[in-house]
């Protein structure tokens, strides 16, 4: 299996707080991998890190063997092909939908304008958003926007997807049009690395699921160990304040 | 003391030349210098609120704190000091050098000025923007550049419109201070007028009302633009089939 994301002891700290402490994992082609853990344990962080948002203080991250530090492949390159979805959405305000779909396409990609428009109508259509093409993308509601957001991710033909709580923020009845979008993905084969504090959701989709407390993975595996046998006493605690058994 | 109105109206009409081509100047004086320092201003003021990016070499972090102190001192000494003195020093200063006219550097020097205040007002426009919008388009892969001229820049200057908006009509009055360099200007002009007939209040206050008139009508201009900005896209949204 190919493996997309290599990360290799990363650290990163913030003043005194070590909020990654040696982090190894990778996240290989047509996987998902969901990231779960208390509030603080450093799950952002990691993701904001694989996507070059912050600089790790320590170790590597490779995409398909290259270490993204190291300069060899441009940042800009790289981050075109790792795409982000963020938990406040980040759609650009002085943007239709339409142009958030299209502006990376045309200024990264270097598409044209009608490609780039037609790829965008296709991963908008994806999201069952088509029909808000035109629409200011300030007059949406939140799962609009979030099922807008990952269209124009989508749209950069990303390789590998991140997700940093992309249903945290919203009302609770649009929480289900967002997962749906995201289980067809996952579905589809999009390699997915998901930060959710959507346990059911995580256990259904899931390939892998990974356990963060405190700034280290305390245990990884597959979502019937992790939710059904897991091995640590932390994970256990955790898991017991979402199902009650 | 009164003012002869029937006076002032004839004094107008007579004079309707040299008043006409003061008017013109002020307002190319003011649109010139409000339009390149914004411009300057969007430079200036983006280098100011460039936050540093960890992702900088050593020269890049270098350079970035050189053009910020670079930009601090400009802002500092064009806002610190009269527009009218700054005039009469740089354009005895470089006139050996440049050989340039009063017109010339009075355009120069009201752009430069402008530019000081504009960097304020682009950098308080730009902090203000949330961090995510350039997160977004770094994740997408733009680069700082593209990030700045499609995404913020349309946005902080949406949002500091009625402040940018406030520099053209600073620049109508202010324009007059240029007359010490020989600028034939609006005040320049009602000058030379109320010294030849020696009818001062009158001149000027004509002078007052053609100043009070461009005003207005900038003014006017400036608010139905920012009715037309502020207007969000309305489009009908067919139902949604998600
Ligand atoms: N830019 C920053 N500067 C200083 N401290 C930070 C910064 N970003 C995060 N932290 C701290 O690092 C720790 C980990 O933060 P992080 O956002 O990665 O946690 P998280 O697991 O995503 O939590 P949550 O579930 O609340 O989103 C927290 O204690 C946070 O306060
Ligand atoms: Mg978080």
């Amino acid at each position: 299996m190919e493996t997309v994301i290599q990360v290799q002891h990363l650290k990163k700290h913030f003043g005194d707080l070590q909020v990654l402490n040696d982090i190894d994992f990778e996240i290989n082609k047509g996987e998902v991998v969901t990231i779960i853990g208390s509030s603080g344990s450093g799950k952002s962080t990691l993701l904001r890190c694989i996507n070059l948002l912050e600089i790790p203080d320590g170790g590597n991250i490779l995409y398909k063997g290259t270490d993204i530090l190291s300069g060899k492949l441009p940042l800009t390159t790289y981050r075109s092909k790792v795409g982000m979805v963020f938990q406040s959405f980040n759609l650009f305000a002085n943007k239709t939908v339409l142009e958030n779909c299209m502006i990376g396409q045309i200024k990264v990609l270097k598409r044209s304008k009608e490609e780039a428009q037609k790829i965008a109508m296709q991963h908008l259509e994806e999201v069952g958003m088509q029909n808000f093409a035109d629409a200011s993308s300030t007059r949406l509601s939140g799962g609009q926007k979030q099922r807008v957001a990952i269209a124009r991710a989508l749209c950069m033909d990303p390789e590998v997807l991140l997700f940093d709580e992309p249903t945290s923020a919203l009302d609770p009845e649009m929480v289900g049009d967002v997962l749906e979008v995201m289980q067809t993905l996952a579905k589809e084969g999009l390699t997915m690395a998901i930060v959710t504090h959507e346990m059911q959701f995580a256990k259904d989709v899931s390939d892998r699921v990974i356990f963060m407390d405190k700034g280290v993975i305390a245990e990884q595996g597959s979502p019937q160990k992790i939710f059904e046998n897991p091995e640590q006493d932390r994970t256990k605690q955790f898991l017991s304040r979402y199902f009650d058994r | 003391m009164s003012i002869d109105f029937g006076r002032a109206y004839e004094i107008f009409i007579e004079n309707w030349s040299l008043f006409s081509y003061g008017i013109q100047n002020t307002l190319l004086f003011a649109i010139v210098g409000t339009v390149v320092g914004l411009v300057l201003g969007l430079i200036t003021g983006a280098l100011r609120a460039i936050p540093e990016d960890p992702m900088d070499s050593l020269p890049v972090k270098i350079l970035k704190k050189l053009a910020k102190w670079i930009v601090g001192f400009y802002v500092w000494f064009f806002r610190g000091t009269p527009m009218m003195v700054q005039a009469l020093f740089f354009f005895y200063l470089l006139r050996p050098i440049l050989g340039w006219t009063g017109f010339s550097a009075g355009l120069i020097i009201i752009s430069v000025n402008t530019g000081a205040y504009m960097a304020e007002i682009i950098r308080g426009g730009i902090q203000s923007i949330d961090a995510g919008q350039s997160e977004a388009a770094k994740s997408l892969g733009m680069t700082t550049f593209q990030t700045m001229v499609s995404i913020i820049f349309p946005q902080a200057i949406k949002n500091t419109f009625p402040t940018i908006g406030n520099q053209l009509i600073v620049n109508i009055k202010d324009s007059c201070m240029l007359n010490a360099i020989q600028v034939t200007e609006l005040y320049f002009q009602s000058s030379s007028v109320a010294g030849s007939n020696m009818k001062f209040a009158e001149v000027y206050f004509l002078e007052m009302v053609i100043y009070l008139a461009l005003t207005t009508i900038a003014t006017l201009i400036l608010n139905a633009v920012e009715r037309k900005i502020n207007k969000t896209k309305t489009v009908t949204i067919k139902e949604n089939c998600a």
